[in-house]
């Protein structure tokens, strides 16, 4: 296919974009002019092109197309939903054309007939007067078609306008102040070489230098992903037409409104993300949104919302899928999950609404006829988590009876640079992708036997009372085992990846990195255990371990096992209303606890990088200034010792209080445990701490530090 | 034949006492010695991983190729590039020469009383004074190649058996 040819393709295929999107908002409001101008220059660009490039069966369509469109623009004709109907079936017959142009490179003789047919049909709609009744016959005849398809499509799972991707989904529209900028900074970048060069390791400059390359780099990097983000607003502009249709066949009457079209995404992830997100709306077109008479009994007007909204949240992009439906029946997934064997009976009677709603991401719980028919959500509600997973991100799911359902996919910015904690075994380097990471649990020396408990030869740890199935990654991969878990423990990376969790036991911990993914070839790819590789800071290579293949290696099942465990952790939970501890030593024998979830992290600082303001102690955290809490005077005593090298440990809290999120720093002698406690009573003798029952000792819990933070941060500000 | 198409310059290298020889046309960098990043579970053939210019590149290990055995971490890497499958790959061996021009006439072919695993990896040698080059063809040592011809299976189960018997 010549330039000129693949041109013309890409272009009209935007126009018919537009026209599609014109063309459902034409049905909304009919009297807009503007709208119908739109849709007549598409078509009229396509016709103008097609005569000089000799596509003829293409010009007779489009000059059928615009005929009618002209009609349309000079007020002889109304817009109806016959006409609608018509001008989006001409709108299939000109892209089912330049797909075949694309594919073949000529428009083919095969399919003539139809478009006589539908060259016919235009016309009768342009027969001017109000339309007679033979006339809407004869534009349902064509119809059936495009019914089927989209019946079909509607059945099976995702499958995406297969028809109108191509070219467009390999070519990019960049600003040219994008490109221009880019450009500055490849120059800027080669002048920092040359200097580079010129210079040598020891020169004066050097240090400034590197500042140079690094900004310059942050600036190239930055430039370079701005270009490859798109607005979400063009996968959403493709689903009016498809509410529409759809509607139409279930007899649905639904209306669809947007957000946040302007929200960016790499554009490979909203490649990714195309499917299941079309996906999703079928769903709650098809199965979220009641019928017109069953709405009006329900109070709610006849007509029945889909809102899709985009919008960034902590460095993911969120897309809600929201319709004002019936909701997911708690009962009938229950009912469902029972029988299918996914859950047992007395499980079912345990779980919250928000378990419950899990459930339809089971993979069993998705053959097909199963689920319509009966709690109207799930067809293929594996697939839709399963492909959003694939690219880092997760699906959640939330439903109120009689109000509607919620779907929220949640997909990372980029796929190119990922952050990622990096692991040795073996005396390798692994890059563990830090969407998989749950925790992270040290296993010291003398606690290793214990630690480790058997059935057979599986092995299991005990974390907070649930069995989590062991994998060496040494063993797994067939490396030499440095034993180094006689020497200092191991580390365990209890990881969760397609419904599997686990515990990864690894020799050490590095630095938790933003690496860039690398392609591995294809050789190394059949491995089937390596997602890509990565440079570390260090300039090492890193293979990146493709979690979820890991645990399939590994034999890990997701499921009926993983469930079970989860629901027997609820229930003991349940049963002495329990909260997770993070139990620490603060002053001398004495046990202090911080509820688990306000502790973000644990860091081993060295003294000497306490620094002190005021009488108070501050430390920098990654750009911030931390003020430290030392209940105990251990600093004091610490530095009173005049170890110079003496690390401390200093928990990272943090607290979302008024005015935004505080972080704190604790400072504590060691951490103990993590362990469920429940709360006493308040005893005023004690003010300012409350007790807590942690594995049957008494503990302080320190409630107030919220507070203490955002006082201590005011001073420091 | 013409007499200037007569003159090739080839790249010598060496794995263990032999010496080889790949046309310097088919050769894109030297990298010289570098620590070869392992890739656990892969065919013993493939020595490791390296990065190249932004990219990770496939380094195939010669001497594995030969049934020799394991020499060191460190080996000099070789940047081949395939003009048909346009993959780029390493070679790691153990010492790379100079260039050396020789005369296409000198090539003489493989014999045949080589096993089948030689025929596949060597494309005839030279006769020099110092003894015979033999020369290679890099579209043949290609990663995906050597999987799918499957005569280096064996050296692929050998390595495995070796590393349980050290476990």
């Amino acid at each position: 296919m010549d330039d000129l040819t693949s041109e013309f393709i890409a272009e009209s295929q935007e126009g018919l974009d537009r026209m599609e999107r014109c063309l459902t908002e034409l049905e909304v409001r009919p009297d807009d002019g503007a709208l119908v101008g739109e849709i007549f220059r598409a078509v009229h660009t396509i016709k103008g092109t097609t005569g000089f490039l000799g596509f003829d069966r293409l010009e007779k369509l489009a000059h059928t197309g615009e005929h009618l469109l002209g009609s349309l623009r000079d007020g002889k004709l109304a817009v109806t939903s016959e006409l609608i109907s018509g001008l989006l079936s001409l709108l299939d017959g000109l892209r089912a054309i330049l797909a075949l142009i694309e594919e073949t490179g000529g428009e083919g003789t095969r399919a003539e007939d139809e478009d006589s047919a539908l060259i016919a049909e235009l016309t009768a709609l342009n027969g001017n007067a109000p339309l007679p009744v033979e006339a809407a016959d004869a534009v349902e005849m064509p119809l059936p078609e495009v019914e089927k398809a989209e019946a079909h499509a509607v059945a099976g799972p995702a499958a995406g306008a297969a028809s109108t991707m191509g070219n467009s989904d390999k070519t990019l529209r960049i600003d040219v102040d994008v490109l221009n900028r880019m450009m500055n900074l490849v120059g800027e970048l080669v002048l920092t070489r040359n200097q580079m060069l010129q210079s040598n390791m020891e020169a004066v400059n050097f240090p400034e230098l590197a500042r140079r390359l690094d900004s310059v780099t942050a600036d190239l990097r930055e430039t370079v992903m701005q270009a490859r983000m798109q607005p979400v607003g063009n996968l959403f502009g493709k689903f009016p037409r498809l509410v529409r249709d759809l509607a139409r066949t279930c007899a649905r009457d639904v209306r669809i409104e947007f957000s946040g079209q302007e929200t960016g995404l790499d554009k490979s992830l909203l490649e990714a993300i195309k499917d299941p997100l079309t996906h999703a709306v079928r769903n709650a077109v098809d199965h979220g949104i009641e019928a017109p008479h069953v709405r009006v009994l329900a109070g709610k007007p006849a007509e029945g919302c889909v809102r899709l909204r985009a919008f960034h949240q902590s460095g993911s992009v969120v897309i809600e899928v929201a319709d004002d439906g019936a909701g997911i029946g708690i009962e009938r997934v229950l009912a469902k999950a029972v029988e299918r064997n996914l859950v047992t009976a007395e499980q079912a009677a345990e779980m919250s609404e928000r378990e419950v709603l899990q459930l339809i991401f089971l993979p069993g719980f998705s053959t097909a006829a199963a689920v319509t028919n009966v709690s109207g959500r799930g067809v293929g509600m594996d697939v839709v988590r399963a492909n959003v997973e694939k690219v880092g991100g997760s699906v959640e799911v939330e439903s109120k009876m009689g109000v509607g359902t919620t779907l929220r996919l949640r997909v990372p910015l980029t796929l190119a640079i990922v952050p990622a904690l990096v692991v040795r075994s073996g005396g390798q380097s692994f890059a563990l992708p830090q969407t998989a990471l749950v925790e992270l649990v040290y296993v010291p020396r003398r606690e290793a036997e214990k630690a480790v408990e058997k059935i057979g030869a599986a092995e299991l740890y005990r974390l907070r009372e649930r069995l989590l199935p062991m994998v060496w990654l040494d063993r797994l991969l067939g490396l030499e085992s440095q034993h180094t878990a006689e020497a200092h423990g191991f580390y365990l990376a209890v990881l969760e990846a397609e419904g599997c969790r686990y515990g990864l036991v690894v020799d050490d911990l590095l630095a938790p990195e933003e690496i860039v993914v690398k392609p591995l070839s294809s050789v190394l790819r059949e491995i089937g255990l390596f997602s890509g590789a990565t440079v570390l800071g260090n300039g090492a290579l890193a293979l990146i371990l493709d979690i979820a293949a890991t645990a399939a290696r590994a034999g890990v099942k997701p499921m009926e096992e993983a469930a079970e465990g989860v629901a027997l952790v609820e229930t003991k939970i349940e049963e002495v209303e329990d909260v997770s501890f993070m139990v620490f030593e603060e002053r001398a024998k004495e046990r202090t606890a911080l509820p688990l979830d306000v502790v973000e992290r644990i860091e081993s600082v060295p003294l000497t990088q306490i620094e002190y303001a005021g009488g108070r102690a501050l430390l920098q955290y990654r750009g911030e200034l931390l003020p430290l809490c030392d209940d105990g005077n251990l600093l004091m005593e610490m530095e009173g010792g005049g170890q110079e090298d003496s690390l401390v440990t200093v928990l990272i809290c943090a607290h979302a209080g008024a005015g935004g999120r505080h972080r704190i720093g604790m400072v504590v002698r060691r951490v103990l445990d993590v362990s469920p406690g429940r709360i006493l009573e308040e005893d005023t003798s004690v003010s300012g701490m409350e007790l807590a029952l942690v594995k049957e000792k008494l503990t302080m819990v320190h409630r107030q530090f919220g507070a203490k933070a955002a006082a201590g941060w005011r001073e420091v500000a | 034949m013409q007499d200037e198409s007569d003159a090739v310059s080839l790249c010598s290298l060496f794995a263990g006492s032999e010496s080889f020889g790949i046309d310097t046309r088919k050769i894109r960098e030297v990298l010289g010695k570098r620590e070869l990043q392992r890739v656990p579970m892969a065919p013993a053939y493939i020595g490791g991983v390296v990065p190249y210019r932004g990219e990770v590149l496939t380094a195939v290990n010669f001497r594995a190729l030969l049934g020799m055995g394991e020499n060191s971490a460190v080996s000099c890497v070789l940047v081949l590039e395939d003009d048909e499958g346009g993959e780029r790959f390493g070679l790691a061996v153990d010492e790379v020469g100079g260039v050396v021009t020789v005369n296409r006439r000198m090539l003489e072919e493989n014999p045949c009383t080589l096993e089948a695993r030689g025929k596949w990896l060597f494309d005839g040698a030279y006769k020099m004074q110092t003894g015979l080059m033999v020369q290679l063809d890099p579209k043949r040592l290609r990663p995906s190649r050597l999987a799918e011809t499957g005569l280096f299976k064996q050296c692929v189960t050998g390595a495995t058996d070796a590393s349980t018997d050290r476990r």
